[in-house]
């Protein structure tokens, strides 16, 4: 073989590595940045789930049957349900906490290895990240939700006349209010579904009203992962987060709103944010003493004056009810900010 | 003291004996062709003198047992031509006659002056100065075993092993070849011990030859002695006609007349 | 008297000083960009007072300074640490097998160290738990592993102990090895990002304590590299010439290739597996300069620490204050850059 030859060769694979190295990030980037594709097909609020389902109820005089047969709208297309399902399995932990939330616990025969809340969830192995249409299908179920679809589960499960509903990473507050009301409608727990809603939307609204002014004159670092990851204020979590008025000090890493951009660590130390919310405790063990014994980060105000706020990963990264706790936390983290003064 | 003995050498390849008791010497300063069909075990009988592959008895180099030598010194002793050198693409001449100086440097040192002094010498007596930035894969068959011989120069081992060295060029560039190395020969007072296919070439150059067949010695002394047409018709084929010409064998295979 | 003879394909010492230039250079950029501007008068003066012991007022702030000294500095040498070994290696492992398109990961040390690295990250003690960070440590036993495996399987084989049979073992133990982290990925899927981010290399987190740890196996593998060079041209007219010329190939290419994996399972422990510059370097110096290992070798060691500093410049740069996969510039870079000197070199032979 000549040397131009191989040395063209050399090329070729490059370009071709490269491109399965973009790809990669791609498709990695797309199950991170929360499907936007759904906020557009998912109804926004009560309102909107209803109009796309009252045609198909009453044209099915379902009035004998708790309103049943329904057909929801879904990211994987519409997904219609004879009657109130009583065998519900969850392949989404955050789905699990809504259904509990919601009053269908008794209605809920298993959900996956990850829904380790609340304590009653029927927990069993069934993996949330590599869901198996025949380990769900042996359960028997009459409705199964998923956070995300790898393999196509939803439509092997539908195969075999399972309804399966998606219900992705919400990418805003109002987006997950709808998958929760869409849950609710599902299971026939429709009343409750808003009513949580409707709870959740007061409790927000009053946990930041106990905020002074002034907050947009603060910033913090929300940190995913040991290697900087973090989440801006058009993540859902940055949203909840933007609430308090508190600058996120990733937005600037993020103009076209992706969500989540990896920062160096440089521009984390120079931006110096008043506070740092850790939601790698879990999956990564780090804690103030970890963040402080990192090259350089001692200097920085929140861990010389202790503002490291050490999260709980699982309710960080879940869109379920529970929200209301974490909006608590860190209100109370700037209640309680400790200031160099104090 | 001779350049060479093979004392009772043999070679066995996974059970399958290739040279059987083969004993001759070699003197300082002779050429001396290994001859014989193929098969006969020409190859395997040289490459004990290079470690190149494992023997019974005992094969000395200049009195020293050529298992007993090793690595950089061996390599100072005897130099080696295989029949087709591996000429890396892109390598330059110089570099590759370079080469030729492994066994005068320390395993982990550069080139010196000297060293480089001795790779224009070689290719000076090669007169292949000019090719010195060339590269070797570029090279026709003859200049590629000028640049051979350069870096076996540029070794500057006493004794010059040629394993079918010439057996791919054709019949003007091998004789040439094997001018170059009589020359070289005299110039660098160097012992040749060769594989040659070309039994007439083998007995116009060498001194003697030495004859094996099935991996046996079955003569060895003058080209005349050794190459007759009885031993000859035996152990190559029937049609076999040894012609004499200015006092040397010329070994020709006639075609058989059907009468 | 060498008028006239031009001495082929030595080191020449302008290349030597043009790729030290190159290369202070390259880490002097490294040390001045980044997100905030300090001022090159600042740095100066702060680099001065750390040098001569001498206070001198650096004009900057105390964050200033820990940015200077605990991020840029370390990120830029570990950056020319890591560049340095994996070019050389590379040009080591292309050497040791006569083949262009051999790599620092060619015999399962990337295949290892990225099965270690996911073993550590989805089954491994959190960080923190342990006096040692797993990870790296996982990372460094998977790649000497994965070669180590490659080299009794290799030589484990009856026909011979040639350079093929090891490079057969090598893609064996690879596939084995990526198969078996895929598995194991796949089971772990909520480590996935984690992994992805590791395979992809990163210089992010690097601090003084990672220069620490790989200076020492950085230093000896160059070293042993570097000093072989020479051998590694004779290597190249293959193992029954090269023992005729005094040398003993199985004995060189064990012990080239047992050091230049030794810094490249060091290296990747720190920075995850950051691909094609033991490929790309080597491979374009050859093009330009020689095909000897007499020249590829030692430039590789300085271009090859030039390329990944600025390589990460980029990544820190271009997108800041986000961050960029520094795995993905090299190629990014390093592919263009390797075809236009593909087009521009003379003298390519069949």
């Amino acid at each position: 073989m000549s040397k131009r030859t191989i040395s063209i060769i050399v090329a070729v694979g490059v370009v071709l590595a490269l491109g399965f190295v973009l790809i990669l990030r791609s498709t990695s980037s797309e199950t991170e940045s929360a499907a936007p594709g759904s906020s557009t097909t998912a109804p926004d609020t009560t309102s909107a789930v209803a109009p796309t389902t009252t045609e198909q109820t009453t044209t099915t005089t379902a009035q004998t049957n708790d309103g049943f047969p329904v057909t929801i709208d879904t990211p994987s297309g519409p997904v219609t349900i004879d009657k109130k399902p009583v065998r519900i399995v969850s392949i989404s932990p955050t789905s699990t906490e809504v259904l509990f939330a919601t009053g269908a616990a008794n209605q809920v025969v298993a959900v996956d290895d990850q829904s380790n809340y609340p304590s009653e969830a029927p927990t069993t192995d069934l993996s949330a990240f590599t869901p198996n249409v025949e380990a769900i299908a042996a359960l028997d179920p009459d409705l199964v939700f998923l956070s995300f679809d790898p393999g196509d589960v939803i439509a092997g499960l539908e195969a075999i006349g399972i309804p399966a509903i998606l219900h992705p990473p919400a990418s805003t507050i109002d987006d997950a209010y709808s998958q929760w009301e869409q849950t609710g409608f599902a299971t026939g727990n429709l009343a409750a579904a808003v009513a949580l809603v409707s709870s959740t939307t007061d409790s927000l609204r009053a946990t930041v009203a106990g905020l002074p002014d002034g907050t947009d004159a603060l910033s913090y670092y929300y940190e995913l992962d040991p290697t900087f990851f973090s989440a801006t204020s058009s993540s859902f979590i940055g949203s909840l987060f933007a609430r308090t008025g508190v600058a996120n000090i990733a937005d600037d890493a993020d103009p076209d709103g992706f969500g989540f951009p990896q920062l160096t660590a440089e521009y984390i130390i120079g931006s110096d944010p008043t506070l740092i919310y850790l939601a790698d405790t879990k999956c990564c063990g780090q804690d103030l003493d970890t963040v402080a014994a990192r090259p350089g980060w001692n200097v920085m105000s929140a861990v010389e004056l202790g503002n490291v706020i050490e999260l709980d990963d699982d309710i960080a990264s879940r869109w379920g009810p529970r929200i209301t706790e974490l909006l608590e936390i860190v209100v109370a983290s700037i209640l309680d900010l400790e200031t160099a003064d104090a | 003291m001779n350049a060479i003995d093979f004392s009772h050498v043999s070679v066995v390849y996974s059970e399958h004996p290739v040279v059987r008791d083969v004993s001759f010497s070699v003197s300082d300063r002779e050429w001396v062709s290994v001859v014989g069909p193929n098969g006969a075990g020409k190859s395997s009988l040289l490459k004990t003198l290079v470690g190149a592959v494992a023997y019974s008895g005992r094969v000395d180099l200049r009195g020293e047992s050529a298992t007993e030598l090793r690595g950089r010194h061996r390599a100072s002793v005897v130099a080696y031509v295989p029949q087709r050198s591996f000429f890396p693409p892109g390598m330059t001449v110089f570099d590759f006659v370079l080469l030729g100086r492994t066994p005068h440097m320390g395993p982990l040192a550069s080139e010196s002056r000297r060293d480089i002094d001795e790779v224009w010498e070689a290719l000076e007596a090669l007169h292949i100065e000019r090719f010195a930035s060339r590269d070797v894969a570029t090279l026709s068959g003859g200049e590629t075993q000028r640049v051979s011989l350069a870096r076996v120069i540029a070794q500057r081992a006493p004794v010059l092993v040629l394993d079918e060295a010439t057996a791919s060029l054709d019949l003007s560039a091998q004789h040439e070849v094997l001018e170059l190395i009589d020359a070289l020969r005299s110039s660098h007072g160097i012992t040749v011990v060769s594989a040659i296919h070309d039994l007439t070439a083998a007995a116009q150059f060498c001194d003697r030859v030495a004859l094996l067949s099935g991996g046996e010695l079955i003569g060895f002394g003058s080209p005349a002695e050794v190459l007759t047409e009885a031993v000859l018709r035996e152990i190559l084929e029937p049609s076999i006609r040894v012609i004499e010409v200015d006092g040397n064998p010329v070994i020709v295979s006639l075609r058989t007349q059907e009468s | 008297m060498n008028a006239g003879r031009p001495a082929a394909s030595r080191l020449h010492w302008w290349w030597i000083g043009g790729a030290t230039v190159f290369l202070l250079i390259s880490i002097v950029v490294g040390v001045m960009v980044g997100v905030f501007a300090l001022s090159p008068g600042d740095i100066i003066r702060s680099v001065l007072s750390r040098l001569s012991w001498v206070e001198l007022s650096t004009g900057l702030s105390e964050r200033e300074e820990a940015i200077l000294w605990q991020i840029r500095m370390p990120r830029v040498i570990l950056g020319v640490l890591v560049g340095s070994m994996l070019s050389s290696a590379g040009a080591a492992y292309q050497g040791v097998f006569r083949n262009p398109l051999a790599d620092p990961y060619l015999l399962g040390a990337g295949a290892g160290a990225g099965l270690g690295a996911t073993l550590a990250i989805a089954y491994g003690p959190v960080a923190g738990s342990w006096i040692i960070d797993p990870l790296p440590l996982a990372a460094f036993v998977g790649a000497i592993g994965g070669v180590a495996l490659a080299y009794v399987l290799g030589y484990s084989v009856r026909s011979g102990r040639t350079s093929v049979t090891l490079i057969l073992a090598g893609v064996a133990i690879a596939a084995f090895l990526t198969a078996l982290q895929t598995f194991v990925q796949q089971r772990e899927s909520d480590t996935l990002r984690e992994v992805y981010g590791w395979i992809l290399g990163s210089l992010n987190t690097a601090g003084w304590s990672e220069v620490r740890l790989v200076l020492p196996y950085v230093v000896v593998s160059l070293s042993v590299v570097v000093a072989s060079r020479r051998l590694l041209d004779v290597l190249s007219v293959g193992d029954v010439e090269a023992s005729a010329l005094g040398i003993q190939p199985v004995r060189i290419r064990m012990t080239v290739i047992a050091f230049a994996t030794l810094g490249t399972a060091a290296v990747v422990a720190v920075s995850g597996l950051i691909g094609f510059v033991g490929i790309i370097v080597p491979h374009a110096i050859r093009l330009v300069t020689s095909v000897s290992y007499r020249v590829i070798v030692p430039l590789s060691v300085l271009f090859g620490g030039a390329f990944l500093v600025l390589a990460d410049i980029i990544a820190r740069t271009v997108l800041s204050p986000a961050e960029i996969p520094i795995g993905v510039v090299t190629a990014l870079v390093g592919a263009p850059f390797f075809a236009l000197v593909l087009r521009t070199s003379k003298g390519v032979v069949s």
